[in-house]
Formats: C-alpha cells, sequence, structure tokens
C-alpha cells in the first residue's frame, strides 16, 4: 500500500494577490475615487529566487543612490504579508513600493504574453568580453526595476541596462490638487507610468531598432505603444471600470473619466503624459470643463514632437476601441431602453453597468490583441504609423477571416479620421491595407528561396517541444545561425539577385537574420494559424548630406520581416524596407537635418545611449 | 543716410559697433563687447577697445549689453581701462536685469539655483567611480561638458577663490561685476527694455527706429517650454533646482545620513528633510557591511553593466542646458530700421526659440508713423522680410536660428549675414559652432554673402565646409562676395579688415 504523500493536498496557486493603487496615490485623497482607489491585483504566481522580488521575469533592487542608501527588500513569500495580499498601499513605506512596481509590471508581461500568443524576451544584454559588437548570446533572464533610481521628474527603461529607472520629486508646494503640498512623488507609485515603462521594455525586446529614430514616426511610435497597453490595463481592472462607467452612465466618448485617462492628476504633476491627456479630450482653460477632442486630420502632417505625435495614434487607437465598444453596447442599450437607446437621466441599473462593463473589457481585450499581435508584422526598422495599420489589418485579417463586427473598418476609420495614411497607398480600405501577398507583390522570390521553407518546420517543431525561456533563446539563436548561412549562400546563387531585391537586401553585402520566432494563434473559429516570422537586417553609413563627405556619418537601415505559414510553406508577407531605397535615404536625410537641440550643441556623444530618458526630458 | 554695422574679431563672442549718420552727426552704438577666447585671428580685447575708443571719438550715444554671458560681457570688465575714459550716455539692458520687476527676481533666483545645482552635479560626477567600461568616459564627458557650459557664466575658481563655498549659487564675480559696471556706466539711468508696445524713434538718432523684439514677459517662454508648458510645471522646475542642490550637498558630502543631520543647521534639517524620500530608519547606508550580502547581485562584477549609481546625475547636463538656454533666451533681441527705406538690422544677441517664437505673438504689433501720414501695423514677418543684415544668433549654434517663423522668413535680395565665431575655440570645446547645416542655409539664402569673424566669406578651400557646395554653387558665390566687396550705389560694401568686419551702407 502506498503511503500518503504529505502536502498532496496542496497545489501552487494560479495567481498572487497583491494590493496596489489603482491609478495613482492621487485617487486616494479625492472623495469620489477614494472607494476604489486601492485595488487589489491578480499576477500569475510564480515561485520567487529571493526577495526583491526577484522572480522569473523581474528583479526589483531597490537601491537609491542619490540619498546613497538602499531599502530592505520585501519578501512577498513571508506568511504575513501572504495572509492579507501584501502590504497595504503605503507611499511612505519604500517596501509597498516594490510591491506595487513588481505587481504592475508582473501585470502588464502577462497582459502582452496573453496578446502575444507566447513567452517574451528581453532584448539581448552586451557581448561578451572579447566578441564582437554585434554578438548577441548574452541572454538576459530578468528585467532590473530600480524603484528609486532618480531624483527627478521622470522614469525610463534603459536599454543599455535592460533596467526600468523610476524617479520621485518632491510636489509642488503650491498644488492645490491631489499632492500634499511639498511631499513626495512617487513615479513607481503610478500603475499607467509603471506600465508604459515595462512596455518600453516589452517593446524593445521584440523590436530593438524601434528606438533608432530614423522618421518622425518610430519614437512616437514607441511612446504610443507604451501608452496604449497602459491605458487598455485600466479595462482588466473591475473596480474602476464598474465605478467609472457608472459614472459616466456607460458613455466613456464623452465624458471624462479614469478609462480614458492616463496618468491624468499624477501626470500634470511631474510634466510626463501630459500630451495624452489632451488627446481624447482635454479641460478648457476657461470654464474647466472637460470637453473630448475632435480629430484633425492635420495634425499627423504637422505635429512632429515625439509625444505630440504619439498622442494622434494613442488617440486613433482608442477611437477604434470606442467605437467597437459602442456597436458592442448598442443592443443592451435599446433593450434597457425600450428601443429608444436613450438612458433616462440619473444613474443607471447596476445590471446595465454590468453588461457595458464587460462590453468594455471584452472590446479593450481584443484592441490590445489586435495592436500585440501587429507587432509580428511590422518592418524591422524604420517603422510609421500607416505601416503599423496596415500591419494591425494584415495581422487581424489573417487569424479572423469575418469582419462580421466592423473591427478593422473601425481601425481604417479611426486612422483617416486623423490624416494617417501609408505613403504608398491610393485608396483606404482594409482590403488595400493588407500587405501585399504573393499574389499582388510586384517582387517575387525564386522557387530555391522556398525551398528553404520546409526546415522551418522542424525548427517549429522543436520550439513547441522547448521549455524555459532560455532554452529558447538559446534555439532560436541557434536557427538564425542556421537560416542566416543558408541565405548567404542561396543570395550568391542562381537567382540570388533577385532573392536579394525580394528580401529588400544589398547583394554581396553583410546581413544579419535579426530575429526567428514562432508564432502560433488560434483565431475566434477555432483555426490555428502557425507561422515563423523571420526579420533580415543590413546596415549601411552614409551622410547627412548627400556628396558632403565632411558633414556626420548617418546609419541607414534595411531588410525585411518575413511572415511564413507553416501549413503551406509559403511566404505570406515580405515586409520590406528595401536597403537600397534612395527615396527612403532623402526623407531619413531630411528628417535627421531637421532634428537637434541645444543638447546636440554642447554635448557631442554621451547619452545617446538613453534615448528614453532623453525622450521624457524633452530633449528628442 | 551712412550706416555702419561693424563686427569685431575678437573670438568666440559678440561685440558690434553700430554706426548711423557720419561726422559730427555721427550715432554710435555699442551692442555688447565679449569673448571667451581666440584662437584664430589672435585679435586682443586690447585692441578692440582702443578701436571702439578711436572710432566713437570716445563717446558712446548708447550702450546695449544683450545678456550676462561672458562671451557678450567680458571686455568691459577686462578692459576697463580703455573704457572707463569712453563717455557712454545710456545703457539699454533687458528687462530681465532689472531688479525692481519681480518677475525678473524670480529668474534671478531660479538661474541662481541652477548655476549652484549644475556645479554640484559636475562635481558629483567627477568624483564617482566603480563603474564599468566605457561608462567612465561618458561619465567624464559629461561631466567636462557641464563645465564648459558653466564657462559662460564664469568659471567656478573665480567664483569660489573670491567670495568662498557660498558662492557655488553666485555667478562668477567677472559676470557680475561686468554687468553692474554697464548697468552704472550711463550718464542718463539705465533703461530695462520690454518687448513689443511702440517702435522707438530716440530723438538723438533721427531716422532709425529701434523695435523691441525680446525677451518675452512669460517666464514659461524663457524656458522654452512651449505649448505645453503649465505654469505649474514651471514652478515646479523652479523649485526643483533648489531642492536638487541641497539632495546633491548631501550626497557630496559621502557622509551617513545621521551624522550629516547632525551637523546640519535648524534650516539646512528643514530642506534636508524635505528631500529625502522616506523615514531615516527605513534607510540602510550603502557603507553598512549589510550591503555587499543583502545586495551581492547588485555588486557583482558580472552584472556591473547594470548599474545605476550615476545615471541620477545624467539629467544634470539638463540643468546646465537649461541655464544657458535660460539666459540666451533673456537676451535682448533688437532690430534697426532705416525708416528711409524700410532696410532693418536684425540683432538678436543669443535669442533661442522661445524668445523667437515670442517675437510673432498675436500681442506683437508696433504701430508706426507711415512717411505720408497715417499709421501703420508692423509685425516680426514684415521686420524679418526686410532684413538686410543679420547677426546670426548664438555663433550660429544649431537652435538659435528659428527656421520656419526665422530666417525662411528673410528674403529680401540684399541679405548678408554676420556670425561672431571662433570655430577652432568652438571646437575645442567640442561644441558645434557654426552649426553645418543652419551654416549651409545661411550661405545658400545670402548666396555665400555671410561673413564669420573668424575666417571671413565661407570659401571653397575650406576644409570643414568646403564640401557643402558643387564647385558650380561656390563660384556663383565668390561672384556675388566679390561684388559685395565693390563700392555700388544704394548696395552695401563689406570691408574684411584684420580687426573687423564693416558692413557700410550709403542710403540714397
Amino acid at each position: 500500500m502506498p503511503m500518503p504523500q504529505p502536502g498532496a493536498y496542496r497545489s501552487e496557486p494560479a495567481y498572487r494577490s497583491l494590493r496596489g493603487y489603482a491609478i495613482d496615490p492621487s485617487l486616494a485623497q479625492r472623495l469620489e475615487t477614494a472607494p476604489v482607489s486601492a485595488i487589489t491585483f491578480k499576477v500569475p504566481w510564480e515561485q520567487f529566487e529571493r526577495p526583491g522580488p526577484v522572480g522569473e521575469y523581474l528583479e526589483v533592487i531597490d537601491y537609491d543612490p542619490a540619498t546613497r542608501c538602499f531599502y530592505e527588500a520585501v519578501d512577498l513569500d513571508d506568511p504575513q504579508l501572504l495572509a492579507q495580499d501584501g502590504l497595504p498601499p503605503s507611499e511612505g513605506t519604500p517596501q509597498f513600493h516594490q510591491q506595487m512596481v513588481y505587481a504592475v509590471a508582473s501585470l502588464t508581461i502577462h497582459n502582452f504574453e496573453r496578446a502575444l500568443g507566447r513567452k517574451i524576451f528581453w532584448a539581448h544584454g552586451p557581448p561578451p568580453a572579447g566578441a564582437r559588437a554585434e554578438n548577441d548570446s548574452h541572454y538576459v533572464q530578468r528585467l532590473r526595476i530600480y524603484p528609486h533610481a532618480l531624483r527627478d521628474a521622470n522614469a525610463y527603461y534603459s536599454p543599455p541596462k535592460k533596467a526600468l529607472l523610476f524617479g520621485y520629486f518632491p510636489a509642488s508646494t503650491d498644488d492645490p490638487g491631489e499632492h500634499l503640498p511639498g511631499g513626495m512623488v512617487f513615479t513607481c507609485l503610478s500603475h499607467d507610468v509603471v506600465a508604459h515603462e515595462i512596455t518600453h521594455a516589452l517593446l524593445d525586446g521584440l523590436h530593438p531598432h524601434f528606438i533608432d529614430a530614423s522618421n518622425h514616426d518610430v519614437l512616437a511610435f514607441h511612446e504610443a505603444f507604451a501608452d496604449i497597453v497602459a491605458l487598455f490595463q485600466h479595462f482588466t481592472f473591475p473596480e474602476i471600470l464598474r465605478h467609472q462607467i457608472a459614472r459616466t452612465r456607460g458613455d466613456i466618448r464623452r465624458h471624462q473619466s479614469l478609462l480614458g485617462e492616463l496618468a491624468g492628476e499624477f501626470g500634470r504633476s511631474s510634466g510626463m503624459h501630459s500630451a495624452l491627456r489632451d488627446a481624447i479630450g482635454h479641460r478648457d482653460r476657461k470654464t474647466r470643463e472637460w470637453k473630448p477632442r475632435e480629430p484633425d486630420p492635420r495634425d499627423y502632417k504637422n505635429l512632429s514632437e515625439p509625444h505630440d505625435r504619439g498622442a494622434i495614434l494613442v488617440a486613433a487607437i482608442f477611437d477604434a476601441f470606442l467605437s467597437i465598444y459602442e456597436s458592442r453596447v448598442a443592443g443592451v442599450l435599446r433593450l434597457a431602453t425600450g428601443g429608444s437607446g436613450v438612458l433616462p437621466e440619473g444613474a443607471i441599473h447596476p445590471d446595465l453597468v454590468e453588461q457595458l462593463a464587460t462590453a468594455a473589457t471584452k472590446s479593450a481585450s481584443h484592441v490590445l490583441a489586435m495592436c500585440v499581435r501587429a507587432l509580428d508584422y511590422c518592418p524591422p526598422v524604420d517603422i510609421t504609423f500607416g505601416e503599423y495599420l496596415r500591419a494591425i489589418i494584415t495581422a487581424d485579417c489573417d487569424l479572423v477571416r469575418d469582419d462580421d463586427l466592423g473591427y478593422r473598418v473601425a481601425f481604417v476609420e479611426a486612422f483617416r479620421r486623423r490624416g494617417i495614411y501609408p505613403r504608398d497607398l491610393r485608396t483606404l480600405s482594409a482590403e488595400s491595407l493588407r500587405w501585399a501577398g504573393p499574389g499582388n507583390d510586384e517582387r517575387r522570390p525564386s522557387p530555391k528561396l522556398l525551398e528553404g521553407l520546409p526546415s522551418l518546420r522542424k525548427f517549429a517543431a522543436e520550439h513547441s517541444h522547448t521549455h524555459g525561456r532560455q532554452a529558447l533563446f538559446e534555439l532560436e539563436r541557434e536557427m538564425r545561425r542556421a537560416m542566416h548561412a543558408w541565405l548567404l549562400q542561396r543570395l550568391a546563387g542562381p537567382g540570388g539577385g533577385k532573392d536579394a531585391q525580394f528580401l529588400g537586401l544589398e547583394r554581396g553585402q553583410r546581413f544579419e537574420v535579426h530575429a526567428l520566432r514562432v508564432a502560433n494563434r488560434v483565431g475566434p473559429d477555432g483555426n490555428l494559424l502557425r507561422q515563423v516570422i523571420i526579420e533580415i537586417l543590413q546596415s549601411r553609413t552614409e551622410r547627412l548630406v548627400a556628396g558632403d563627405r565632411k558633414s556626420k556619418k548617418i546609419e541607414v537601415q534595411g531588410g525585411c520581416t518575413l511572415v511564413a505559414n507553416l501549413e503551406t510553406l509559403q511566404i505570406s508577407y515580405c515586409i520590406r524596407k528595401s536597403a537600397t531605397s534612395r527615396t527612403r535615404l532623402e526623407r531619413q536625410r531630411a528628417f535627421l537635418a531637421g532634428a537637434g537641440s541645444l543638447f546636440s550643441t554642447y554635448f557631442a556623444s554621451p547619452k545617446a545611449k538613453e534615448p528614453v530618458a532623453r525622450l521624457h526630458r524633452g530633449q528628442g | 543716410m551712412q550706416v555702419r554695422a561693424r563686427m569685431y574679431r575678437q573670438g568666440l563672442g559678440d561685440c558690434h559697433l553700430l554706426t548711423f549718420g557720419s561726422g559730427a552727426n555721427a550715432r554710435h552704438i555699442l551692442i555688447d563687447c565679449g569673448t571667451l577666447g581666440s584662437t584664430t585671428t589672435g585679435v586682443a580685447m586690447s585692441d578692440v577697445a582702443d578701436d571702439i575708443a578711436a572710432t566713437t571719438g570716445g563717446a558712446l550715444d548708447l550702450l546695449v549689453v544683450t545678456h550676462e554671458h561672458q562671451d557678450h560681457v567680458s571686455g568691459f570688465r577686462s578692459e576697463k581701462e580703455t573704457f572707463a575714459d569712453i563717455d557712454v550716455e545710456r545703457v539699454w539692458m533687458a528687462w530681465t536685469e532689472d531688479s525692481s520687476d519681480s518677475t525678473a527676481k524670480g529668474l534671478k533666483k531660479y538661474k541662481g539655483d541652477l548655476v549652484k545645482a549644475a556645479r554640484l552635479a559636475a562635481a558629483a560626477l567627477e568624483g564617482a567611480g566603480g563603474e564599468a567600461g566605457d561608462e567612465r568616459d561618458d561619465r567624464e564627458a559629461l561631466a567636462a561638458g557641464i563645465r564648459r557650459v558653466l564657462d559662460f557664466v564664469g568659471n567656478e575658481d573665480d567664483a569660489r577663490g573670491k567670495l568662498g563655498e557660498a558662492a557655488l549659487g553666485a555667478f562668477a564675480k567677472t559676470v557680475n561685476e561686468a554687468m553692474t559696471w554697464c548697468m552704472r556706466k550711463g550718464n542718463q539711468r539705465t533703461e530695462f527694455l520690454r518687448p513689443g508696445g511702440k517702435a522707438l524713434e530716440p530723438d538723438w538718432l533721427p531716422g532709425v527706429r529701434i523695435y523691441v523684439l525680446g525677451p518675452p514677459r512669460d517666464p514659461k517662454k524663457i524656458g522654452n517650454m512651449g505649448e505645453h508648458g503649465d505654469p505649474e510645471l514651471y514652478e515646479l522646475a523652479a523649485r526643483q533646482a533648489g531642492d536638487l542642490a541641497t539632495s546633491l550637498g548631501f550626497f557630496g558630502a559621502d557622509e551617513p545620513f545621521d551624522a550629516f543631520f547632525a551637523k546640519a543647521g535648524p534650516e539646512e534639517r528643514a530642506e534636508l528633510s524635505r528631500v529625502i524620500p522616506f523615514d531615516a530608519r527605513y534607510r540602510i547606508e550603502t557603507r553598512h557591511p549589510q550591503v555587499r550580502r543583502d545586495f551581492a547581485d547588485y555588486y557583482s562584477r558580472e552584472n556591473a553593466w547594470r548599474r545605476i549609481d550615476n545615471d541620477w546625475l545624467a539629467g544634470a547636463s539638463d540643468l546646465a542646458l537649461q541655464l544657458d538656454n535660460r539666459i540666451n533666451n533673456t537676451s535682448l533681441a533688437l532690430a534697426f530700421e532705416i525708416i528711409a527705406d524700410g532696410r532693418v538690422l536684425l540683432f538678436p544677441a543669443d535669442a533661442q526659440l522661445g524668445n523667437w517664437l515670442s517675437w510673432h505673438d498675436p500681442g506683437m504689433v508696433w504701430k508706426v508713423k507711415k512717411a505720408g501720414g497715417g499709421t501703420q501695423e508692423v509685425r516680426a514677418p514684415d521686420l524679418l522680410r526686410r532684413t538686410v543684415l543679420y547677426k546670426v544668433g548664438h555663433h550660429a549654434s544649431h537652435n538659435a536660428t528659428l527656421e520656419a517663423h526665422g530666417l525662411e522668413l528673410m528674403g529680401h535680395e540684399e541679405l548678408m549675414a554676420f556670425i561672431p565665431v571662433d570655430r577652432s575655440v568652438a571646437t575645442n570645446k567640442e561644441w558645434d559652432m557654426p552649426a553645418r547645416p543652419l551654416f549651409r542655409r545661411l550661405i545658400e539664402k545670402t548666396s555665400g554673402r555671410v561673413v564669420r569673424s573668424d575666417t571671413g566669406w565661407p570659401a571653397r578651400r575650406d576644409p570643414d565646409f568646403g564640401s557643402l557646395f558643387p564647385p558650380a554653387d561656390w563660384t556663383r558665390f565668390e561672384s556675388a562676395q566679390g561684388k559685395a566687396e565693390k563700392k555700388r550705389k544704394n548696395k552695401a560694401r563689406v570691408t574684411i579688415g584684420e580687426l573687423h568686419v564693416d558692413w557700410e551702407l550709403e542710403t540714397t
């Protein structure tokens, strides 16, 4: 007779509950929002390696260099903390700050992975000693989070250190608003700031070249994307959602709410994210009344500062979400109003709140999934908003055949209203926006190139049986190396010129297989989409001014993103940024010639390494 | 009327002498007199001062001191003896120098805090260490960069040596002395000018109208805070400079908090408590033995690349930039109009974007009398369009000439430009002056008629800039430059001498 196993009745919990500020500490100071100011985050359970917390993805280190001290690391596994969902929210306890950044960061990673359909990786670390600069073998398991790294109204993701640095600063003494006059404001206590910064890191892990500003949209895209993820996360908090739905009577579009606002009051006192506040709606300076912002088709043409520009994209995507939400709730509203769709005065029924909240959560998670999925359909460098729209539409077409709920139309409409068009398209429809596939791409690969695809099946099979992020990282790297060797041969062989053209490469020049990822996605009809995404990059040095050999050197990058279907063994799309394109070179030159700041007059080189820090300080 | 604009060639700095009329009727206006050094021309400041005395016969009708930067005022101190013998009738400065103006006082306090914080930050960066690889170079470069920007307000030794540590927040004595000396120099009381209002038609300067374009009255614009500049943010930024200085003071002392606190006076304690984020009982001092054990990962050698010891100081470059930007934006920007034909000579000093942009504010309309009677409204674009001589702002750095609402509006066929600069001095400091794209556009806009105080006309043989244009363009520019050097009816003539460059016009 087998012995009973001690502890057999236990199983690992799915979630860890941690208390935190819903948006930021300022909500607790307002009577209206005080009841929902603190919420309980449900973050995926994990075994910590040590206090910090230090887990699978994250490593919180509470070092405060400006005041030369450390703060003790919180042990979230301490029974005293487990029994009460972690520490209660408190601005004055550094250990709660550690808990808060950990909770929001974990949650954001979780939501991102869910939308992406696979595990995420941080960007690789610096090359091992003695290796070449482009060596990317350094696996970085954990992103570091320093909750009190800066004594500044700033927070940023540091690409070279793979770390988030959060700042703190004394609030304005004469601020009549939410903060204790002269009290300290901590950026790490703002859900929106934390979610925003970690999204920069997530995006960098996927697209490390999206911090190389080669046109007005690149950095703006980074900002906007970070805001989008933070914004849609609001819809995953039922307490906030129900409260705000009830308050706006379900009309999120025409009323100010925490749902359509990012780092609202908090952002104002720090100067961060103020543009976004204006993007969705703004308070009239004189009447103090909040008004939704009307989209202006000239904005995309006229605004160039990354935050202003990013706000256009955020507004477009939020607009698409609102249209989707409104069409989803139209039926419920008709039911609740005897067909008129016009709600009577006063508070709405809790059941209706529940229905509307469910619809909002669903719409938000769908829109976020579309936005994240599209990242696999973006060119590897030099992204523009128009191309991102094409990526969203294409990714969605691939997975969701029938757009019966009009999601794609909502997106196209929202972008059109803000004047965001892809450069080379004459008409704007879901069909024309879809990236060119084998049927309508003007460049074709040689049959020999397609012969390389079956080997990817083996890779995909191995990939699906590999566990652990590091093993996957190593496997992908090995495959990239194999793919590079194979391509090198292919491009040198017969028909190689044609294939180089197809891939947007200059034949005979060095190139890198920058990424190779397996994506398995399940559509709403239960259909399975098995794809491999391959990014190929080439880089060339040019002069800022054509023909002026004394002018600054600039790096021009090109290449493509290949989306290959593992079922049909076809290249579904080759999303090209041709390395040899003259027009693109000229556009990049014009953009870089216009860039610059007082900073660039006095400081030639250092700090160029911290693009996000500079962006957030407005030195872009 | 005869008009002469003279640019002295004393290196990286501004000194311009304007003369309207001739003989007994000549009126002399000196705009600034300073330098950060000259290596290209070797012109000494004393030669400049002597020439000013000789040319003006020892009498200036007006002295304009545009802003408190070494490269604009150093000469008033170094050549005090010569200037003492020059009679100055009146002195103009920007409203920002007016100690009875409360906005100006606020700006001064802010600037003082910035100087102090920037100096402490540079010292902290210099004293730091322990980082991996090339980060040391970055840190040292950053510290050196901040020091060099601080040169504009005078160097620290000068401040520290004479006034002690307490002077960290003060401008160096050199700059202060020069400003004060100028303020007291005029026979009449110094006038502090505000932008807009009426165009000035001083009776001592017949035939000339003067427009005060800047500095703007709005402190936000002086900080270049742009559209999103919120008054609250401005307050916050102003306070932060002071708080940061306190914080840096503690950091620089390199002592445990308790010990530092115990020594501090009551006022310092209050300030200190305000800038420390948490109650002291939460602190684990970095020197505590527990740290190396509990935070071994932070200090481990293989993770050295992820340390953040000095990152918080990287923002300090902002302080220096903010400071420089703010002071440059307090530049008294003037446009001189020759009433008879409407030609304009534009002297924006070192105005940065915030100052330039403010010229276009809706309220900036000047009502002037028309020749045939009646009045006429003048706005900044009119003045820019009629500009025939542009003294390029801030030694032709990238950000001190507004593009769309500045240079691109200057379309007069006679447009010429003066760039007071010494490229080799700037290059030694790793500053980009003249900025390549701007210099290129200036050459285009003026058909090659841009005179640099260090090297004169731009030329195809120039090792740095020769490659800016193909030979055919250079040929065209050379021909335009050749014409500009000849005497022609109702056209300006440029004479490039060893000590100065003259732009002379005799209107008919």
